[in-house]
């Protein structure tokens, strides 16, 4: 017998013993992924999840502003409401996170809309991956075959990552580790400890605290004081080249599911700072409000536009120039509120 | 295309499937050298005329040498390979570096020069594949090996593609007598070559792409810094530059092995090298006995008396140094490893032969003094080459020597001596008893742990973010 034929068993039982252990490791953080996912939860995958997870009255659904604008708590008054407005979300990104995650509808869905919702050449990455299905991508990659490639892409990647727990759950993991050996060693790694606290910190305010992110008060979240020691752009790239095009079929398809869904839909046209409205992207902001309104003549929606001097937000209401402060949001959620209950709650 | 990028993780796969379905030897090895090329352009397509223009000179080179009926015309068809091969080297290497300090001189001299600037972009493993390019028509002319027919096998020797980027830098005789037919995969090369990917992925992934979040601050801002981050600094990319080239190496070699080839072995635990000497018979070994072999011994080696012999290790090592850089950096490290080898031998002719110091050098103690030694001869030789500017150059050797700034941040994260630690005990565990991999020795069921282990290591507890290997910009 020669050596080679010989040490077969041997070198084949050492990858046989290899894929096993991969294979027995990512069962084992599959069990424990509630622990991992609280440690590094992902803005789109954990909101989705706690929000297709519970049963809602009231969801507000959007982009940022709608994030950290529109309290649900105070929408819904005594029902519950969700958050579930993702960062960076376009029209395409709100209608597969509400079409998704509302599997059981609510009562009420309140988009909270923004120019930039609608802006033709953002392409984001983290609807693909976390909120498509197959069929998804296919529509979408009709309407923008130029990003089609990439949208698939995004989509395979999102797709074999949750595949792979190991590499799904890696943040969490770490973080975990490390605040575990901070139980002993407490300097030994600072900076991920920070970042397990926070995400914990994060998880629950997502899972417990309905979603609702408010930017807390201090002079870091506040538009008047970031202004006063020059912290404030004057010139903002992300609404540059502004025109609108295909992310509107996605405002229509949110119609049509609501529609279909037998939900209550409003929307309200987000306030932002005066700087970026009136000064910095004038255009922009009217091109947006003549598009809306062109919807709601055609399809009858039901738009809420609180303005600045109606609600009286001033600088010191808005953490940036796009997104308000927790008394901003306040102020704004306590509006909306009031409008739906005044005009009525319009049945399907 | 990174060997730590998640495209070469597509790549690879498609390109092992396909090469091992395909039959015939024509077939396997002209889809190797399209999947090379590919590799190649996929940093920048424009570039693949460099790689097939040298490719073709040095075949039709190693035909004409051959053919060639007189020494004297041999020799002219091998001036032609080296020439073209160190014009193409020095053109896209050197140009920025010879015009700027042309410039810096004249205008030294009080000659108005103006505002110049040149920008090279560097084809990537230019260094390596024309290396390779003359150690072959080298080989061809010292009547080593025989002038290969094929373009298409001469071209794939040049551009295989697990070592066209960073080595190692593979010589003719080595691999062409692979290339007879296509060697069939052997079980024990699918496990060795997953050991190798495995090893040297952690080595970059893991250890180099975390200490270069410590080394790159302290090195862009060393007066910010005190003397004890300072030598922690040193020690880290001491560390750093072994796992990312290493690294590259180990998976160069594993990858090789999936197609059935044999890459030769690059480092061999570096640091437990006792003296100059023996560090560069351990480290980059295909570049040390390139260099050897063709430039020091062309030299004229040892043979021309002790003086000779002395300039020529000077002479091999700083134009060593300048391979690995443009600038007086690489010179000056170069020169400085030069100057080493040279006391180094005088120090070992003076010695060797005498009871009392042969007694002495063969002492455990003697030994560990002089690994100690050696190390920081090397970690001072890396000073040179990692600072960006000579007063942060000269503040780092003076804390390495003991001296330093002590009103500065002192910034060390726990995990620069861990991952240090882990340096030193791999070379503990493998290089004290002398074998290539002492994770190889272990029994099944360990070894395949261990790879779990190393693969937890780098997805869940690496930097995220991986840095390009530092060999690339050679």
């Amino acid at each position: 017998m020669n050596p080679s034929s010989r040490n077969r068993p041997r070198w084949g039982r050492v990858v046989a013993c290899f894929l096993l252990g991969l294979a027995l490791l990512d069962l084992g953080i599959a069990a424990f992924r509630d622990t991992w996912s609280a440690y590094a939860p992902h803005p789109y995958a954990y909101r989705f999840d706690a929000c297709r997870r519970g049963r809602w009255d009231v969801v507000v659904i959007g982009g940022s502003p709608a994030l950290y604008g529109l309290d649900p708590q105070v929408l819904a008054e005594t029902g519950r409401g969700y958050n579930l407005a993702l960062p960076l979300a376009t029209t395409a990104e709100v209608y597969h996170a509400a079409r998704h995650a509302l599997q059981r509808p609510p009562r009420l869905v309140v988009y909270g809309i923004c120019a930039s919702d609608f802006k033709e050449d953002r392409v984001e990455p983290c609807g693909p991956e976390y909120l498509m299905d197959a069929a998804d991508v296919v529509v979408w990659g009709r309407q923008r075959p130029e990003a089609a490639v990439w949208g698939l892409r995004k989509f395979t990647e999102g797709r074999l990552e949750r595949a792979w727990q190991l590499f799904r759950y890696r943040h969490g993991i770490r973080r975990w580790a490390a605040d575990r050996v901070a139980g002993w060693w407490p300097d030994a790694f600072p900076e991920t400890v920070a970042e397990a606290r926070d995400g914990l910190a994060r998880a629950e305010a997502w899972r417990d605290g309905h979603g609702f992110v408010s930017p807390p008060p201090g002079p870091l979240t506040c538009l008047d004081t970031l202004k006063q020691c020059g912290c404030v752009q004057t010139h903002l790239s992300y609404f540059e080249n502004y025109h609108i095009a295909n992310y509107l079929s996605y405002l229509y398809r949110i119609l049509d599911w609501a529609e279909r869904s037998r939900v209550q839909l409003v929307l309200v046209d987000m306030p932002v700072s005066a700087d970026l409205e009136e000064k910095m992207v004038p255009r922009a902001f009217a091109d947006f409000r003549a598009c809306l309104a062109e919807v709601e003549s055609r399809r009858g929606l039901r738009v809420l536009r609180p303005t600045r001097a109606g609600l009286g937000l001033t600088d010191a209401d808005f953490a940036d120039l796009v997104h308000l402060n927790a008394a901003g949001a306040a102020r704004l959620s306590a509006w909306v509120r009031d409008r739906i209950a005044e005009e009525g709650e319009r049945t399907p | 295309m990174n060997f730590a990028s998640r495209g070469f993780f597509i790549f690879l796969p498609i390109v092992l499937v396909v090469y091992h379905l395909l039959r015939g030897r024509e077939a396997k090895f002209r889809f190797l050298l399209a999947a090379s090329w590919l590799f190649y352009m996929s940093w920048n397509p424009w570039f693949i005329w460099v790689i097939l223009f040298t490719s073709v000179i040095d075949y039709a080179s190693g035909l004409l040498i051959e053919a060639a009926p007189t020494p004297r015309a041999k020799k002219r068809w091998l001036a032609l390979s080296v020439i073209s091969n160190l014009g193409f080297l020095a053109a896209f290497k050197y140009t920025e570096f010879i015009v700027g300090n042309g410039l810096a001189a004249a205008e030294a001299i009080g000659w108005p020069v103006g505002e110049w600037t040149v920008k090279v972009v560097l084809p990537l493993g230019i260094s390596f594949h024309t290396f390779q390019g003359i150690s072959y028509t080298l080989d061809v002319y010292r009547g080593k090996i025989k002038a290969v027919r094929s373009f298409g096998d001469f071209a794939l020797f040049v551009a295989f593609f697990p070592q066209l980027v960073a080595g190692p830098i593979v010589r003719a005789v080595e691999f062409l007598p692979q290339m007879e037919t296509p060697p069939p995969v052997t079980a024990t090369q699918v496990v060795e070559g997953l050991h190798w990917i495995v090893v040297g992925m952690t080595k970059k992934v893991f250890i180099a792409d975390w200490l270069a979040q410590f080394v790159d601050p302290v090195f862009a801002h060393p007066g910010a810094y005190d003397a004890v981050t300072h030598r922690w600094a040193v020690f880290a990319y001491a560390a750093q530059i072994y796992c990312d080239f290493s690294g590259y190496s180990d998976i160069a070699i594993g990858v090789a092995k999936w197609f059935g080839f044999e890459l030769p072995e690059n480092f061999r635990f570096p640091y437990l090298a006792g003296s100059i000497a023996e560090f560069w018979r351990r480290w980059h070994i295909s570049l040390s006995t390139w260099m050897r072999d063709y430039l020091y011994i062309s030299l004229g080696g040892s043979r021309r008396g002790s003086v000779r012999t002395y300039v020529n290790l000077i002479a091999t090592m700083t134009l060593c140094g300048l391979w690995h850089g443009a600038s007086w950096n690489y010179v000056l490290w170069g020169f400085y490893n030069g100057v080493l080898l040279a006391g180094h031998r005088l120090y070992d002719h003076a010695l060797t032969g005498r009871p009392w110091a042969d007694q002495m050098r063969g002492a455990l103690t003697f030994r560990f003094l002089a690994v100690l030694g050696t190390f920081f001869l090397v970690a001072s030789g890396l000073v040179l080459v990692r600072s960006q500017t000579w007063d942060g150059c000269w503040l780092v050797q003076q804390s390495l020597a003991g001296f330093g700034t002590v009103d500065a941040l002192r910034w060390v994260p726990t995990r620069v001596p861990l991952l240090i630690g882990l340096v030193v005990l791999g070379h503990l565990f493998s290089g004290l008893r002398d074998v290539r991999c002492g994770i190889l020795e272990l029994p099944p069921v360990l070894r395949a742990a261990t790879y779990v282990a190393s693969v937890v290591l780098m997805i869940a507890f690496g930097p995220g973010v991986s840095k390009a290997f530092i060999y690339f910009q050679f």
